[in-house]
C-alpha cells in the first residue's frame, strides 16, 4: 500500500487577541493532514474556526507553535503554490472576468497566460470541472452566488495546490448549490489527490469529510463519527 | 508583469469609483499643464539661448587664445622692439605669423638685449620658440581652424545721403556718429553669413541712388551732397550693381506717382493717373538707356501697371521711382570680376568688400539699421595717431557693406567688422598697452558645445609644449562681454528649474491623494491578491506603478501638447501680442525667429523629473497598502 505524503501539520497552536480584549482563542491546536484527506471543521460561532484557517494559510501568524507543509516550515510564499483558499463570500475580483478570476494565481507565480500556454489550458478544463465554461468571458459581477463559489474553487485549483482551505463555501448558498459545491470540492480530493481544510457549520457537508473535528475552547477535538 | 496589469486596470476610470476616478483624471491634467509649462518655456530659452550663443560666435569664435602678461614679457615678443629686422617695433600675433624669422635680433647691427629681459625660451635644439607659430600648428594638428584677431577703437561716423521731397533730384544729409569696437574680419570663420541679414529693397535703392555720388569728401566733416563721380567711375560702379542685381519691381514715391502721358493711351484714364504711393510695379531695364545715362535718375525701365483692371505698359526713367524689388546675387564659386558691394562668399569663404572709390566695406550691428542706416552709407572711421608732438586725427574711408544681428550680447551692437588690414592699421597706431584685449587667436569649430572640451584638448596640448604660460584660453561663456549675461541666463534657467521642480512637487502630490482612496477603494482586492500569494512588495509595486503611469500618461500629454505649440508659437506669439497691444518678445532681444523645436535636453529633465517625483507619490501609499493585514481586510468584508 502507497504512504499518503502529510501535506500539513500543526503543532500546538496558539493564538490571542488583544484588541479590543484580551481573547485567547487558540490554545494548542495539533493538526495532520494527509494527501487525499478531507477534515471538517466545526464550531461554535467566534470559537477561532477562521483564525485557525488563517493562520494554516499563513495569512495570520500563531502567537506559538509550529506549522509545517509539505514538510517545510510555512512561509507566505506557500500560498502561491501550496494552498489554495475558497471563502464563504468568494472574494473574487470584481473588475475582471471569469476566466481572468482564475488565472490571477497563474499570474502572481509569474506564469505565462497567454491563450494557448498551460495555465490558460488548466484555467479553461477548470472552469469546464466545475461546470462554467460558457461564462469565461463574462464579468464576475454578472454571475449567480453559485457560479461565483465555482469560480472561486476553480481559481483556488489553478496552480495546483496541495490544499484546499475552504472557509465556509456553501455558507451563502442555496441548499442545491451547496450540495454541488461540496461535490466539486469532494471531487478534488478523491480525484485529484488534493487535502481539503473545510470550516463549516453545515453538518450534512461535514459528515461527507473524512474527519471531522470541533473547535472547542480553543482545542481541536476529534468527533466521533456516530454522533 | 501581473502588478502593472492590475495598477493599469485601477487606474481605468468607472462609476464605481468615481471620486477616484475624477482625481485620478484632475491630477493627469495638473501635471499634463505643469510639463507643458516647463517643455515651452525651457524650450524657448534654450532656443533663444542657442541662437544668442550662435550670433556671439559667429561675431568671434567658441574658443579664443589671448597673450598672457608672460607672453609681453617674453624674449620673443620684446626682440622685435631692438631689432632693425623688425623696424624696432613689436609685432602683433599676424605679423608674427607671417614674419620669416622667430629671432630677428642681430648681435652685429642691433642694440644690446637689456639684461632685465627674460631668457628666450628655447626648443630641445637650442632654437627660439616661436609662440605664435608653434601655436597655430598646435591648434591645425586637432583639426582646429584658427585665425588672429584684432580689436581696436575708433570713432564712425556716417553720412545719410537720401532724397528729399522739396523737388526733383534733391537731396539731404544727416551724419550718425558712433563709438565702435572694429573686430577684424576672418574669411575663415563661415558662421558670420548666418547672422548677416539680406539687402532689402531700400538697401539696394540706396546703393543705386547713390552709385553716382562722389565719394571723394567723404571723410570731410560737411561734404556737399551734390558732388558726383566721373562719368567713367558712375558706368563702372553702375554695370558692378548691375552684375549682380536684377530689379523686378519698382515702387512709387510716399507722396504718390503720376503715370507718364505716353502710357496713358485712354483719355478716360486720365482721371487715374496717380498712382497711390509705395505701390509696386512691374519693372525690367531698359539696357538701351544704360550708355547714355550720367545718373540713375536717367536710366529707363520698362514697366507694367496694372490700374482697375486694366493693364498699362511703357517705359519711364528712374526719376522719383526707387527700387521695389530685386534680387541679388551673395554666393560665387568664383572669386567674382565685379564684386557686389555687399557681403558675400567664394565658396566657404566670406568676403567684406573693398572698394576703390568709396572705401573700405564694414558690417555692423542690425541697430544702425533701425536707425536708418541703409546699405551702401558711407563715412569714416576716426581714430588718432599719438606723434612725438601731437595726437592726430586719421580717418579712413568707409561703407556700409552689411547688417549683423548681435542678438542680446551687450557688446554686439557696437561691434563693427572690417578687413584685418584696418583694424591691424587702426591697432598698431592707436596701442598704448599691448596688454589689452585687442590682439589674440580666435579658434572656430563646428559644434560650440563642445567648446569645454576642446578648452580641456588644447590647454593639454599647449602644457606639453611648454606654451601654456603664454596664453589664456578662454571660452566664448568666458569673454568678458559675456560672461555676465550667459551667467545670468543659466541662473535663470537654475532658479525656473527649481520653480519647476517645486510646481512638480504640488501637482504630483495629488498622485499622493489619489492613490490613498484608491488603497482604501481596493482594501478588499488587496487582501484577496494576498491570499492568492502576492507579496507585500508585489501590492506595494502595484500602487507605485498607479504613480508611475500617471507620471507617464501626463507627461505623454504635456508633451504631445507643448510639440503643438512650438509648432506654432509664432502664431501664438502674434495673437498674445495683439491681445496685450504691443509685441510680447522684441525682437531686438528675441531675434526675427523663435525656436520651434523641442529642447530634447528638458524632455529628458521633464520626463525623468515626472516618473521620479510621481514615483516618489506613489511610495506612501503602496507603503501603507503593502502593510495591511490580510486577514483583516478580508474579515471586514
Amino acid at each position: 500500500m502507497m504512504t499518503k505524503k502529510t501535506v500539513l501539520h500543526a503543532e500546538n497552536i496558539h493564538k490571542t487577541f488583544r484588541h479590543p480584549s484580551k481573547v485567547s482563542v487558540l490554545r494548542g491546536v495539533d493538526l495532520t493532514i494527509q494527501q487525499g484527506e478531507s477534515i471538517a471543521i466545526m464550531g461554535a460561532s467566534g470559537e477561532g474556526k477562521t483564525t485557525l484557517l488563517n493562520i494554516i494559510g499563513t495569512l495570520e501568524k500563531p502567537d506559538k507553535g509550529s506549522l509545517t507543509l509539505l514538510g517545510k516550515k510555512a512561509s507566505p510564499a506557500a500560498r502561491k503554490t501550496t494552498i489554495g483558499f475558497v471563502f464563504q463570500n468568494y472574494n473574487l475580483l470584481e473588475d475582471y472576468t471569469t476566466i481572468e478570476n482564475v488565472l490571477m494565481p497563474a499570474k502572481i507565480s509569474r506564469k505565462t497566460t497567454t491563450k494557448n500556454s498551460p495555465s490558460y489550458k488548466r484555467a479553461t478544463s477548470l472552469l469546464e470541472m466545475v461546470g462554467i465554461t460558457n461564462r469565461a468571458n463574462f464579468n464576475v459581477k454578472d454571475l449567480s452566488g453559485g457560479e461565483r463559489q465555482r469560480v472561486a474553487i476553480a481559481r483556488a485549483l489553478c496552480n495546483n495546490p496541495d490544499i484546499i482551505l475552504a472557509d465556509e463555501p456553501s455558507g451563502n448558498l442555496d441548499h442545491e448549490n451547496s450540495k454541488a459545491i461540496h461535490a466539486i470540492l469532494l471531487s478534488c480530493v478523491k480525484d485529484h489527490n488534493k487535502a481539503l481544510i473545510i470550516v463549516t457549520h453545515d453538518i450534512e457537508l461535514a459528515t461527507m469529510c473524512d474527519k471531522i473535528y470541533t473547535l472547542q475552547d480553543g482545542k481541536l477535538m476529534l468527533r466521533d463519527p456516530a454522533s | 508583469m501581473f502588478e502593472f496589469s492590475v495598477a493599469y486596470k485601477y487606474l481605468i476610470p468607472r462609476r464605481r469609483q468615481l471620486s477616484v476616478s475624477i482625481i485620478t483624471i484632475i491630477s493627469t491634467l495638473v501635471i499634463s499643464v505643469v510639463v507643458w509649462l516647463i517643455l515651452v518655456f525651457f524650450s524657448v530659452t534654450t532656443g533663444l539661448e542657442k541662437g544668442w550663443v550662435e550670433k556671439l560666435v559667429a561675431l568671434t569664435a567658441p574658443i579664443r587664445l589671448t597673450p598672457t602678461e608672460e607672453y609681453y614679457q617674453s624674449y620673443y615678443y620684446n626682440v622685435d622692439s631692438i631689432s632693425d629686422a623688425s623696424d624696432y617695433s613689436t609685432k602683433t600675433i599676424g605679423e608674427k605669423l607671417s614674419a620669416e624669422s622667430t629671432d630677428p635680433y642681430d648681435p652685429g647691427i642691433d642694440m644690446e638685449i637689456p639684461p632685465y629681459w627674460r631668457s628666450p625660451d628655447t626648443n630641445a635644439s637650442g632654437t627660439t620658440k616661436d609662440l605664435v607659430k608653434d601655436t597655430f600648428s598646435l591648434l591645425q594638428s586637432q583639426g582646429l581652424t584658427a585665425g588672429d584677431y584684432d580689436h581696436a577703437l575708433a570713432q564712425m561716423r556716417l553720412r545719410l545721403v537720401r532724397h528729399s521731397n522739396e523737388g526733383m533730384g534733391s537731396t539731404t544729409q544727416t551724419f550718425l556718429t558712433q563709438g565702435c569696437y572694429l573686430s577684424s574680419f576672418d574669411a575663415k570663420n563661415h558662421s558670420v553669413a548666418t547672422i548677416t541679414l539680406e539687402p532689402t529693397a531700400s538697401d539696394l535703392a540706396n546703393i543705386f541712388a547713390l552709385l553716382a555720388t562722389s565719394a571723394d569728401a567723404a571723410t570731410e566733416d560737411m561734404p556737399s551732397s551734390d558732388d558726383s563721380v566721373s562719368s567713367e567711375t558712375f558706368h563702372e560702379k553702375l554695370d558692378a550693381f548691375l552684375e549682380n542685381t536684377t530689379i523686378t519691381h519698382l515702387k512709387t514715391p510716399p507722396e504718390g506717382w503720376y503715370i507718364p502721358p505716353s502710357m496713358l493711351k485712354t483719355p478716360k484714364l486720365s482721371a487715374f493717373a496717380l498712382v497711390d504711393g509705395d505701390t509696386m510695379i512691374k519693372a525690367s531695364l531698359d539696357e538701351k538707356s544704360i550708355p547714355s545715362a550720367e545718373s540713375p535718375e536717367d536710366l529707363i525701365f520698362n514697366i507694367e501697371i496694372d490700374i482697375k483692371g486694366v493693364t498699362l505698359s511703357g517705359s519711364t526713367p528712374y526719376g522719383e521711382l526707387t527700387i521695389g524689388a530685386a534680387t541679388t546675387t551673395k554666393a560665387f564659386e568664383d572669386a567674382p570680376e565685379t564684386p557686389p558691394p555687399w557681403i558675400y562668399t567664394v565658396e566657404d569663404a566670406t568676403v567684406i568688400p573693398s572698394d576703390d572709390v568709396f572705401g573700405e566695406g564694414v558690417i555692423v550691428g542690425k541697430g544702425f539699421r533701425d536707425h536708418g542706416v541703409l546699405l551702401g552709407d558711407r563715412g569714416y572711421l576716426s581714430y588718432h595717431m599719438v606723434t612725438a608732438g601731437s595726437l592726430q586725427e586719421q580717418r579712413v574711408p568707409m561703407y556700409v557693406a552689411g547688417f549683423y544681428d548681435p542678438g542680446i550680447i551687450p557688446l554686439g551692437g557696437k561691434f563693427v567688422l572690417a578687413d584685418s588690414s584696418v583694424t591691424s592699421l587702426i591697432n598698431a597706431t592707436t596701442r598704448v598697452n599691448d596688454n589689452t584685449f585687442g590682439n589674440g587667436i580666435n579658434v572656430w569649430f563646428d559644434d560650440v558645445n563642445t567648446a569645454a572640451t576642446v578648452k580641456t584638448s588644447i590647454t593639454k596640448s599647449l602644457t606639453e609644449k611648454g606654451l601654456a604660460k603664454y596664453w589664456n584660453v578662454e571660452t566664448f561663456r568666458e569673454y568678458e562681454f559675456t560672461k555676465d549675461i550667459l551667467e545670468q541666463l543659466q541662473s535663470e534657467k537654475y532658479l525656473f528649474s527649481l520653480l519647476a521642480i517645486i510646481i512638480m512637487i504640488v501637482a504630483c502630490s495629488n498622485i499622493i491623494s489619489m492613490l490613498v482612496l484608491l488603497v482604501n477603494d481596493k482594501k478588499k482586492e488587496i487582501g484577496i491578491l494576498q491570499s492568492m500569494g502576492a507579496s507585500r512588495w508585489s501590492v506595494a509595486l502595484i500602487f507605485g506603478f498607479c504613480g508611475i503611469i500617471i507620471g507617464i500618461i501626463s507627461s505623454g500629454i504635456g508633451t504631445i501638447a507643448a510639440i503643438a505649440t512650438m509648432h506654432n508659437l509664432p502664431a501664438i506669439i502674434d495673437v498674445l501680442s495683439a491681445i496685450q497691444g504691443h509685441e510680447l518678445l522684441n525682437s531686438t532681444f528675441y531675434g526675427d525667429t523663435l525656436p520651434t523645436t523641442l529642447s530634447a535636453g528638458t524632455l529628458k529633465f521633464v520626463i525623468i523629473a515626472t516618473a521620479t517625483t510621481s514615483l516618489l507619490a506613489g511610495v506612501i501609499p503602496a507603503i501603507k497598502a503593502s502593510l495591511l493585514n490580510p486577514t483583516k481586510l478580508l474579515r471586514s468584508e
